[in-house]
């Protein structure tokens, strides 16, 4: 446990007050929102806007969140679309980040071929992607891939790839050199190197490469509404066509925007203590 | 990693200032066909990125430099820069540049300084804290197109709670996106509620990881807890700041789905965000070559901001 | 290393199923004849399209796959199905924005001619379809256009007669306004908070052009400042917090009958406004003709044939089932689609329901055109108007700028064809 807090005399209860006050401002501040969302999403359908309005449901409505699970609205497709495309993505975002970061740890460059490196990642991570979504269908449109959810893998995979890459490099190059110089003194050859010495010294940075890839893809829009038409939508997707040119569905988006929340809210639960974790492992050994 | 050395630049997030490192390259004694292996590892990172990433850049570079034909989809003509003159003329984009570098200007320090202080309250292993933290992550996984429309219903002005607590304390709430100020205090809000927890997890680990001897030592010498986060923690944690400060910078010019899902660019250019102006006019009135040359400036710009604050960032990591 | 073989093999396995799941459904794999038509993903169209695609497939044989997608997307895929040469979109859902590819729409003169295309429906509707190069390329299957509507008790007991010019409307707003403030009533309200529906405080205000003569943009100054100033006088007497208003937040202050007059798309308030059970207005309200004065925004959607489709003609027999007159009544009974066909507003049933006002809403739809103008330009305008709104911009100002901008803006051929039809391009 970190301990960079001084013991203080009398201070200390008042740092704790301030910490308590804190903690139950910001989780009120985060928890808020979701709530409201969860209530608007079970009231009756004209209450929403009602003048004046009320917060709470008058009597409870299941019929938005049953009518997600009607086959007409694909919703259970959409789901199942995005589990694919985020698993997809993340295996080979870190199976190809990891190996690549490996590489580049290693190999005997110049600092000027690694700022090149550096420098095409920064070029693609602070591109605004809309113009390049065009020339992307044009090139899967020629690869007869358009609507597929293999044209949203790779695009995804492009995306998160760059920081992938990073972090494993910088993984890779903490493990000290003597564990790696004997394990080919017996007998390994790099790929047994990387597999059983590089890849399990570094499953923090992994876990960490997993979570956030994970969350980028299972979030992303721009990319999927312009490849999907009629087999490849995701959950994303369907938040938005709520928003309809006579205004807003409230009930139906409510609903769909609690139920895609769920789910990656739980995924982060479940793994947040590896970005913790693995972002700050570099430094305790 | 070496004794009594704090290598902030050991934390793994901030690898992008390795290419500063001073250690030597690791040079290990791999022989030629280890290294053809090592090339091949590449391969894969190599094929996504070329195939999805730098073939559309370099495409749009390429349509930036024409006169376009929609109907046909091919170049009519080379015209040089002239897009570029054009994009760099137009008020509108001026204009949207104008708010996104306000908007980034005071998002980035405002989640920066949030960040930190809620970093600084939940640094530790306590059950309370851990819960507290995972809680606390949970604004930055969800899809900023579901954020945007979570905040829409928030902010309106009758049905939203926003208002309605406003009112239980006293205050009515102003119409929020309905007048240009307050709109632009809305979408401020809605990324700070959103991304102060990216600052937040960064600020997390580089404090968790800094050596507890130091602390020990200057207890000693009977630091206050104020000097030691003055004197000690800040200048430790200075590089980290900076890419923070790099990260929020450039997204918060690039964030474009909050925007399409609550105020539409209104009212009036009043949120009308650079990244948004040009989806509009690449995704909706199909000016493609207006939209390739001006993603290309933005993109010239951020890359600038970029390469600046990673240079400061290396220096100050020098130091130790 | 007999197990470490099966792991490896297994996992190569794996790997090829899970590609395989993954790549199937870009495998085609019948023989029967296909086509894809977009819809928006509203509820509405894209709805009833799928209920009827078995018994389209029954009659012709021919697989019809709906791909539905939210509003501002649909415009995004239509445009770069067609720019692109995709051709996976046979049939397409849109109206007059898709002006700058026009080109390449397939002519459906030929379809129309040969099938007697159109007999029913209201009369100069066909006539406002997209052309190109005087072809028609659209045939239409839901119309609506912007329409007043206002509380009749309110106005009976305000002892005002219905107002005939925009002043009256104005006084009439204005009177009722002051007269229930008490209960909480104000004269007028509009979506002014959905940026995209502003244009219509000017259409149905301004008796000028949109076109001049050597064919660029232009708002008449004249004109255009007075369309902006009645809308302002207009806004005197909304509700606070108007300028967010979203349409259905607008359309909600009139169902609970807290405004005297508002002026939205009729056929997203007209089934709430008749039933008792989702408003507090019913029998009390009527609709109010716009003045003669310029136009009623016209929202016609309209389908096309890409000139890529691989079967133009499967396409065709889509068009003609999905918006034949026979669908017209059930499109309007369950889904509340404004029909096209003169039948409708006829029908003995419906009438007995909607009677009040589908005389109204006719006279409206008559009169009602598409503006000339591209998505930029509407764009522009309206978000030039409503920074006048806002308090930003004098009226004056803000023509100037539209006008300013609009002189950077290409017309579009069909934009400028279609001007000329419906007399919103200068002579000279």
């Amino acid at each position: 446990m970190k301990k960079i807090y001084p013991k203080e005399k009398g201070w200390g209860s008042v740092f704790s007050l301030i910490r308590a006050i804190v903690i139950i401002l910001g989780t009120s501040a985060v928890l808020l929102p979701f709530i409201y969302l969860f209530l608007n999403s079970i009231k009756p359908e004209f209450e929403f806007l009602s003048i004046p309005p009320r917060l709470l449901p008058s009597r409870i409505v299941m019929k938005y969140y049953s009518s997600l699970l009607t086959p007409e609205s694909e919703t259970l497709s959409f789901l199942y679309n995005s589990l694919i495309v985020t698993s997809a993505t993340t295996i080979l975002a870190v199976l190809a980040g990891a190996l690549a970061g490996y590489s580049l740890s290693h190999f005997r460059f110049s600092s000027k071929i690694i700022a090149i490196a550096v420098f095409s990642i920064l070029l693609v991570r602070f591109y605004p992607k809309i113009t390049t979504i065009i020339p992307y269908f044009i090139l899967m449109k020629k690869f007869h891939l358009l609507d597929t959810l293999v044209s949203i893998i790779i695009a995804h995979v492009s995306i998160t790839l760059p920081f992938v890459v990073l972090l494993m490099m910088s993984f890779f190059r903490d493990i000290p050199r003597s564990v790696e110089e004997s394990a080919k003194l017996d007998g390994c050859n790099v790929w047994q190197v990387f597999c059983k010495i590089a890849l399990p010294l570094s499953t923090p940075g992994l876990a960490t490469s997993a979570v956030l890839t994970a969350i980028i893809s299972w979030n992303e829009f721009l990319i999927a509404s312009s490849l999907a038409s009629v087999n490849a939508k995701t959950l994303p997707i369907a938040v938005s066509a709520f928003i309809t040119d006579k205004g807003i569905l409230w009930g139906p988006m409510s609903a769909m925007t609690a139920s895609i929340v769920v789910p990656i809210v739980l995924f982060t639960l479940l793994l947040q203590k590896y970005l913790v974790r693995g972002l700050t492992l570099g430094a305790i050994k | 990693m070496e004794n009594g050395q704090v290598e902030i630049s050991t934390c793994p997030f901030f690898a992008m200032s390795v290419y500063r490192d001073k250690r030597k390259v690791k040079s290990s004694k791999f022989k030629q066909s280890e290294s053809i292996l090592l090339v091949l590892f590449l391969l894969p990172t190599f094929f996504f990125i070329v195939i999805a990433q730098f073939y559309p850049l370099l495409y749009s570079v390429y349509i930036s430099f024409t006169k376009w034909s929609l109907v046909k989809w091919k170049p009519i003509g080379f015209i040089g820069l002239f897009n570029y003159q054009q994009v760099l003329q137009d008020t509108l984009f001026k204009h949207a540049a104008k708010i996104s570098l306000l908007f980034a200007c005071i998002a980035t320090p405002v989640e920066l300084i949030i960040g930190f202080l809620l970093a600084y309250m939940v640094i530790g292993e306590r059950k309370i804290i851990r819960i507290t933290r995972s809680i606390l992550i949970i604004p930055m996984t969800i899809a900023p197109v579901a954020v945007g429309t979570m905040w829409r219903m928030l902010l309106n002005t009758r049905a939203g709670l926003v208002n309605y607590l406003l009112q239980g304390i006293g205050i009515t709430g102003p119409n929020w996106l309905a007048t240009p100020l307050t709109a632009f205090l809305s979408i401020l809000m809605v990324d700070i509620w959103q991304w102060t927890p990216f600052a937040m997890i960064i600020f997390v680990a580089a404090l968790s990881s800094l050596p507890p001897d130091l602390f020990s030592a200057a207890q000693i010498d009977g630091a206050s807890r104020w000097q030691i986060l003055r004197y000690i923690i800040s200048p430790l944690i200075a590089p980290i700041t900076i890419l923070v400060i790099l990260f929020r910078f450039i997204d918060s010019i690039l964030v474009i789905d909050i925007i399409y899902t609550t105020t539409y660019g209104g009212p009036g250019f009043s949120t009308n965000v650079i990244t948004f102006h040009i989806y509009k006019q690449a995704l909706k009135y199909f000016n493609v070559t207006y939209a390739a040359a001006a993603s290309w400036i933005l993109q010239i710009f951020c890359l600038s901001v970029a390469i600046v604050l990673l240079a400061y960032s290396g220096k100050l990591q020098e130091k130790f | 290393m007999g197990k470490k073989i099966s792991r490896k093999l297994l996992s190569i396995v794996i790997s090829v199923v899970f590609l395989a799941v993954i790549v199937m459904p870009g495998i085609a794999l019948s023989q029967q004849r296909e086509i894809t038509a977009t819809y928006m993903a509203a509820g509405t169209y894209d709805v009833v399209a799928k209920e009827l695609v078995p018994e389209f497939e029954r009659l012709t044989g021919i697989k019809v796959k709906i791909a539905a997608f939210p509003w501002a997307i649909l415009r995004e895929k239509n445009m770069t199905d067609l720019i692109t040469g995709t051709g996976n979109y046979d049939a397409m859902c849109g109206s007059y924005y898709l002006a700058k590819v026009y080109e390449l729409f397939s002519s459906l003169d030929e379809y129309i001619a040969r099938d007697n295309y159109g007999t029913g429906m209201i009369s100069g509707l066909m006539e406002k379809c997209q052309r190109y190069k005087r072809h028609q390329i659209g045939v239409p299957y839901g119309s609506d256009a912007y329409s007043l509507l206002y509380r009749t008790d309110l106005l009976e007991k305000a002892g005002l007669g219905i107002p005939r010019t925009w002043e009256a409307i104005i006084g009439a707003a204005g009177k009722m306004d002051a007269l229930y403030e008490k209960e909480g009533i104000d004269g007028y309200v509009f979506s002014a908070g959905a940026i995209e529906q502003l244009p219509t405080l000017l259409f149905a205000k301004y008796n000028g052009t949109f076109i001049t003569a050597d064919n660029k943009y232009y708002l008449e100054p004249k004109e255009g400042v007075q369309a902006i100033k009645k809308a302002q006088q207009l806004f005197k007497y909304t509700p606070p917090g108007v300028l967010g208003l979203s349409i259905d937040e607008a359309n909600a202050v009139f169902l609970q009958g807290k405004a005297a007059i508002i002026e939205c798309w009729p056929s997203f308030i007209r089934a709430a406004a008749n039933d008792p059970a989702r408003s507090n207005i019913v029998g009390k309200w009527a609709v109010l003709l716009y003045p003669e004065v310029g136009f009623p925004w016209l929202s016609m959607w309209e389908m096309f044939i890409s000139t890529y489709s691989k079967d133009k003609d499967a396409a065709w027999e889509w068009i003609n089932f999905y918006t034949r007159e026979k669908n017209a009544k059930y499109f309007f009974t369950k889904y509340g689609i404004g029909s096209v066909y003169t039948s409708t507003y006829k029908d003995p049933e419906l009438l007995k329901k909607y009677g009040h006002d589908f005389p109204g809403i006719l006279a409206n739809l008559r009169r009602a055109k598409n503006p000339p103008l591209t998505g930029e330009a509407q764009d522009f305008m309206a978000s030039t108007i409503s920074q006048v709104l806002v308090g930003e911009l004098t009226p004056e100002k803000a023509v100037e700028n539209i006008n300013v901008k609009w002189a950077t803006l290409e017309v579009p051929e069909p934009m400028i064809e279609m001007a000329e039809a419906t007399g919103l391009k200068a002579k000279r």
